[in-house]
């Protein structure tokens, strides 16, 4: 009597034949991506190692524009103190008031 | 085999020292490694707040912070340094380069070679490219009026650890709120110094100071400091101050002194010139001092602005001493109002003899004298007044005419504004705003007491317009405008005794007199042209109360 546990020798060497192919072809595709992701990696961590120094070089250009910002506000401040106004007006030819005349109501004549 | 049972012992001996060695660095130093990598790769600066700006009434700056920058130098590092002294001095204005070069000795790593340096000179420095040469930021206080309001705002300097601090004035009394809170920054850097953007970073921000926005108006407080000079020259006063105050709300719209220093350069002044006399120097009122008196007796009811005075006839004998007029010229039973008008000495007598030293003292409590009036500047301070209890007829009478009592201008201008604003006393208030981070604080005013009644008020005010209109500065008056005011000519206490040629005099006043706008106070210590206020405190009063009627478009009422 034939043993009901044999195996189709044949079948089985044709799927053994398939199986390596497949396995290969997964093996090989793992293998680009993970090269894939490992040349990002390096790109990115190489891109961000040297965006320390544009961040460095916006903020010292944020501090100049800061500082400079301020050197202006304080000379506005100087050019508009009343020292200097009141010789800028002596200079153009303006002078105080001499005769002054309150308007009253009843100085005033109007129509319709 | 024994061989290599050796060989494969003398391994396994090898691998257990280098365990060891790696448990000795990784383990047990540990602590110490990590502190000493963070050191090197963890950059930790402070970040400096800035100062509080501070504003005059209409926005205009009184105070700001100006970026300066202390240039420094690494000797070791510099290749020819005669040649590094030589540009430097050049760029810095100083006439030879020897003193730069004897700072860039070989044995230091790093000398301060010019502190304070403007944003310009570091840009002019920066051209050269010297090579060792550097910057550390800083920041000065910067005040674009230069000495006007100096006495209000004080200055900045530096305390014993070197931090800024405020001196005198608002920027002492409010240092707290200006100064603001410094920030920290730590983040991981490269070797080349650079942030590393995904490393750890850690920030406290700093917080600014507050912004402070104050009473005084710009354009007054110029007109004042500009009339006063006038007047220091023409009068030849040592000391001259005026202040001015808005009598409803105690707001300090102008004060001014001069002798004055510019705080942008303190240390080139004498340090005797930083105290504000306004609030922190005592002088004997003499007859300004008359209105209150007056006014404590007609609030009492004792007197009437037409009672007349029956012992007024001649000089006042009081324990041995003889009070007389200023003139020496009496009247024949004059009221209460000529008494003020013509600065009666007697009849002030006769009115604080009502009073009795009781009263009166406490009404010389009452109107804020012997107390600090509590304004926000740093550095006020008030004479005491003489224990009641030490007080004999004599000093009731000298009193009466303000001598024997010591005053501050502020107290005294506080004082006078209780009878121009119907009887409230005030506290005066330089500051009008405090800019917070998330809101605006308001100071309001704030009524301390009521000292005398709106009636004793309006009849003091009275007295006091017609004391303008025929005393003796009637002459000085604007025309159409009703001026109360009252001059003083106080005579200087030295080494137990009055000095007769040396005096304070002063003028108090405040306009329009039915709806004051402002009280002002003119004082002029030792003038030399005249010793007499009518002559010298009073035109100066006139002439600012002129201005100030046009600038407040307050029409004239006649």
């Amino acid at each position: 009597m034939a043993c009901p546990c044999k195996v189709d020798m044949k079948r089985l060497k044709q799927s053994e034949e398939k199986t390596p192919k497949k396995t290969l072809k997964v093996i090989r595709i793992g293998v680009v991506i993970v090269a894939v992701f490992l040349f990002l990696e390096i790109w990115l961590v190489n891109n961000l190692s040297t965006f320390g120094g544009k961040i460095q070089q916006i903020k010292n250009a944020q501090a100049v524009v800061k500082l400079e910002n301020q050197v202006l506000e304080n000379r506005i401040a100087k050019n508009t103190s009343l020292n200097n106004v009141e010789e800028e007006a002596a200079r153009l030819g303006f002078g105080s008031a001499k005769n002054l005349v309150y308007l009253k109501t009843s100085l005033v004549a109007s129509a319709r | 085999m024994a061989r290599i049972r050796f060989l494969r012992f003398c391994f396994l001996l090898f691998l257990l020292a280098i365990l060891i060695r790696l448990f000795y660095w990784q383990v047990i130093r540990f602590d110490d490694l990590t502190i000493r990598a963070e050191s090197q790769h963890l950059s930790t600066s402070t970040l400096d707040a800035p100062r509080g700006l501070i504003l005059a009434s209409d926005g205009s700056i009184l105070a700001a912070n100006k970026p300066t920058f202390l240039l420094f130098a690494n000797p070791k590092l510099l290749e020819d340094k005669k040649e590094a002294a030589k540009k430097l001095a050049a760029v810095l204005e100083k006439d030879e380069s020897g003193e730069i070069l004897a700072k860039l000795r070989d044995d230091l790593s790093w000398v301060a070679l010019q502190k304070d340096l403007d944003l310009e000179v570091k840009k002019e420095i920066e051209e050269l490219n010297l090579a060792g040469v550097g910057f550390d930021s800083q920041s000065r206080r910067y005040y674009p009026e230069a000495s006007s309001a100096g006495h209000i705002l004080g200055f900045v300097g530096a305390d014993s650890l070197g931090r800024q601090m405020g001196y005198f004035g608002i920027e002492g009394f409010y240092n707290g709120e200006l100064k603001g809170s410094g920030g920290v920054l730590a983040e991981e850097k490269d070797a080349r110094g650079l942030p590393i953007l995904m490393g750890r970073f850690l920030k406290k921000e700093p917080q600014s100071g507050y912004a402070l926005t104050l009473n005084i108006d710009r354009t007054v407080q110029h007109l004042v400091e500009k009339k006063l000079k006038l007047g220091m020259e023409k009068y030849g006063a040592k000391v001259g101050s005026v202040v001015v105050m808005e009598p409803k709300t105690g707001a300090i719209l102008a004060m001014a002194t001069f002798p004055n220093y510019d705080p942008n350069n303190f240390t080139e002044f004498p340090k005797e010139s930083y105290k504000n006399p306004i609030v922190a120097s005592s002088f004997e009122p003499g007859s300004t001092f008359k209105v209150l008196v007056m006014a404590a007796a007609l609030n009492e009811d004792l007197v009437k602005a037409d009672t007349k005075c029956d012992s007024c006839s001649g000089p006042v004998q009081i324990s041995g001493y003889s009070i007389r007029t200023w003139n020496n010229k009496y009247q024949e039973e004059p009221t209460m109002t000529d008494v003020i008008v013509h600065s009666d000495n007697t009849g002030m007598v006769f009115t604080a003899r009502k009073l009795g030293i009781d009263k009166l003292y406490k009404y010389i409590e009452d109107f804020g004298f012997g107390a600090l009036t509590q304004i926000d500047l740093q550095d006020e301070s008030s004479p005491d007044i003489r224990p009641k209890e030490e007080w004999r007829e004599i000093d009731l009478a000298t009193a009466s005419f303000g001598q024997g009592v010591a005053v501050t201008p502020i107290q005294m201008v506080r004082a006078v504004s209780v009878i121009a604003n119907g009887g409230y006393l005030m506290e005066p208030q330089v500051v009008r705003e405090i800019k917070m981070r998330d809101r605006v604080k308001r100071i309001e005013p704030k009524v301390l007491s009521r000292p005398i009644s709106e009636m004793a008020a309006k009849v003091t005010v009275g007295m006091m317009v017609e004391a303008v209109e025929k005393g003796e500065a009637k002459y000085l008056a604007p025309k159409g405008y009703k001026v109360a005011g009252k001059t003083g000519t106080a005579q200087i206490p030295i080494a137990g005794h009055y000095d007769p040629n040396k005096t304070i005099a002063s003028f108090v006043g405040f306009a329009p007199a039915d709806d004051p706008k402002f009280v002002m106070l003119v004082i002029y210590n030792q003038p030399s042209s005249s010793i007499f206020g009518a002559e010298t405190a009073a035109p100066t009063f006139f002439e600012i109360a002129k201005e100030l009627l046009l600038y407040y478009n307050i029409p004239p009422s006649n």
